[in-house]
C-alpha cells in the first residue's frame, strides 16, 4: 500500500477503533447498543475516507457537491448544530430536574424565624 | 375569596443582606404575618437576617434565579393554604402600604391576577435607560405574549389561590415575568393592573438588574419556547 504520512498516522487508529466499538455492538448491554453501532459505522466511514480519499470526492459528486472536503465539511456543520442543540436541550431539562430537588427540599426544611423581635 | 383572608406575601431573596431587614420591618409593621422569604442560594447572611423575625424562611441550597425562587415561595404558600399571594421584592423597592390596593380586585372576585404597573403608578428616581428598556419590555410582551398592560418585570403583583396553582413558573431566571403573562392569556385569566410606586434608590440600582438582562430574557424565552 502506498500511503501517504498522514494516512499512516490516522488510519490505524480509526481501524482499530472501528474494531473496538464492533466487538462492543456485538457484546455490549442492549441500551448502549444503538450508540456503540453508531461510532462504529463513524470510525468506518472516517476510515474509508482516509483509506481513498477520493472516495469522498466521489460520494460528493455524486450529491451535487463539488469537492469531498466540502462534504465532510458540511456533514461536520449538521453535526455540530444537532449536537449544540441536543445538549442545550439536555441541559435545560437538567436545570429543570435539579430545581424540582432544590424546591422540594426548601419546602420540607421550611423553618419559622424568631417569633420575638431581636433584630440588632 | 372573603374580606376576612389573610395575603401570603413571597419574597425571593439573593443577596439582600443590608436591604432585606428595613423591608421585612416595614412589611410586619404593616400587619403582615404570613411571610415567605425564599433564600435563593445567596453568598451572604440574608437567610440569617430572615430568621431573626417571625417570618418563614425557606433556603435554595443553589442559586437557581428569581424566577424559580418565586415558584418556590408560591408552592410553600399554596401548601400552606395560602387564599391570596403578593409577590414581593426584598430590596425595598415596593411599598407594603400599598398590597390592600394590590389585593383588593382578588379580594372582590374581580381579577384572578392584579398587577402591579409603575407606569400606572409612579417610577421614583427611574434613569432614563431603565425607562427605556422596560418600555421595550412592554411592547415585547404585547408582541409576544399578547397581553395588553402598561408595564411588565415588575415584581409586585397579587394571584388568587385558583391563578397562582395554574401559574407554574418553569423559567429559573428573569423570563418569567413573561411567562406568568403567557400562562394568563392561555388560562384565560382575568387581570388587572393596579398602579404601584417603585422606589428606585442608589442601593437598589446598586444591586439590581443591569438592563443587558434584557437581552439574557429574550434569549431565555426564545430558545426556552424550543425545549418542551
Amino acid at each position: 500500500v502506498n500511503f501517504t504520512v498522514f494516512q499512516w498516522v490516522v488510519f490505524p487508529p480509526l481501524v482499530l477503533l472501528a474494531l473496538l466499538d464492533g466487538y462492543r455492538v456485538l457484546f455490549a448491554k442492549p441500551t448502549f447498543r444503538r450508540d456503540r453501532f453508531l461510532r462504529f459505522v463513524v470510525w468506518l466511514v472516517a476510515a474509508a475516507a482516509v483509506f481513498n480519499p477520493a472516495l469522498a470526492s466521489e460520494v460528493a459528486a455524486a450529491v451535487g457537491i463539488g469537492r469531498g472536503t466540502d462534504l465532510v465539511l458540511y456533514l461536520f456543520v449538521v453535526a455540530f448544530l444537532f449536537a449544540a442543540f441536543y445538549f442545550y436541550s439536555r441541559s435545560v431539562r437538567t436545570e429543570r430536574q435539579l430545581t424540582q430537588v432544590v424546591r422540594h427540599i426548601a419546602v420540607m426544611e421550611a423553618k419559622r424565624g424568631a417569633e420575638n423581635a431581636n433584630r440588632s | 375569596v372573603s374580606a376576612e383572608v389573610e395575603p401570603w406575601v413571597v419574597i425571593a431573596a439573593y443577596n439582600e443582606e443590608p436591604r432585606l431587614a428595613l423591608t421585612l420591618e416595614k412589611l410586619l409593621a404593616a400587619g403582615y404575618r404570613n411571610v415567605a422569604v425564599v433564600d435563593d442560594g445567596s453568598r451572604d447572611a440574608t437567610a440569617e437576617v430572615a430568621s431573626r423575625f417571625p417570618v418563614w424562611v425557606l433556603r435554595h441550597l443553589l442559586n437557581l434565579g428569581q424566577g424559580a425562587a418565586l415558584q418556590t415561595g408560591i408552592a410553600f404558600a399554596l401548601k400552606q393554604g395560602a387564599e391570596v399571594i403578593v409577590t414581593f421584592d426584598g430590596d425595598g423597592q415596593h411599598d407594603p402600604t400599598e398590597i390592600p390596593r394590590l389585593i383588593a380586585p382578588i379580594l372582590s372576585g374581580e381579577a384572578d391576577c392584579a398587577l402591579g404597573s409603575r407606569f400606572l403608578g409612579k417610577a421614583e428616581n427611574i434613569t432614563f435607560a431603565r425607562k427605556l428598556v422596560l418600555k421595550g419590555g412592554v411592547l415585547f410582551t404585547r408582541l409576544v405574549s399578547n397581553v395588553r398592560v402598561t408595564d411588565t418585570h415588575n415584581g409586585f403583583r397579587a394571584l388568587s389561590r385558583s391563578a397562582a396553582q395554574k401559574i407554574k413558573i418553569t423559567h429559573n431566571r428573569m423570563a418569567h415575568a413573561s411567562e406568568i403573562y403567557d400562562r394568563i392569556r392561555e388560562h384565560h385569566l382575568r387581570f388587572v393592573e393596579v398602579p404601584v410606586t417603585i422606589r428606585y434608590s442608589a442601593e437598589t440600582m446598586a444591586k439590581g438588574q443591569s438592563s443587558w438582562g434584557a437581552v439574557r430574557i429574550v434569549l431565555d424565552l426564545l430558545l426556552g419556547r424550543v425545549v418542551k
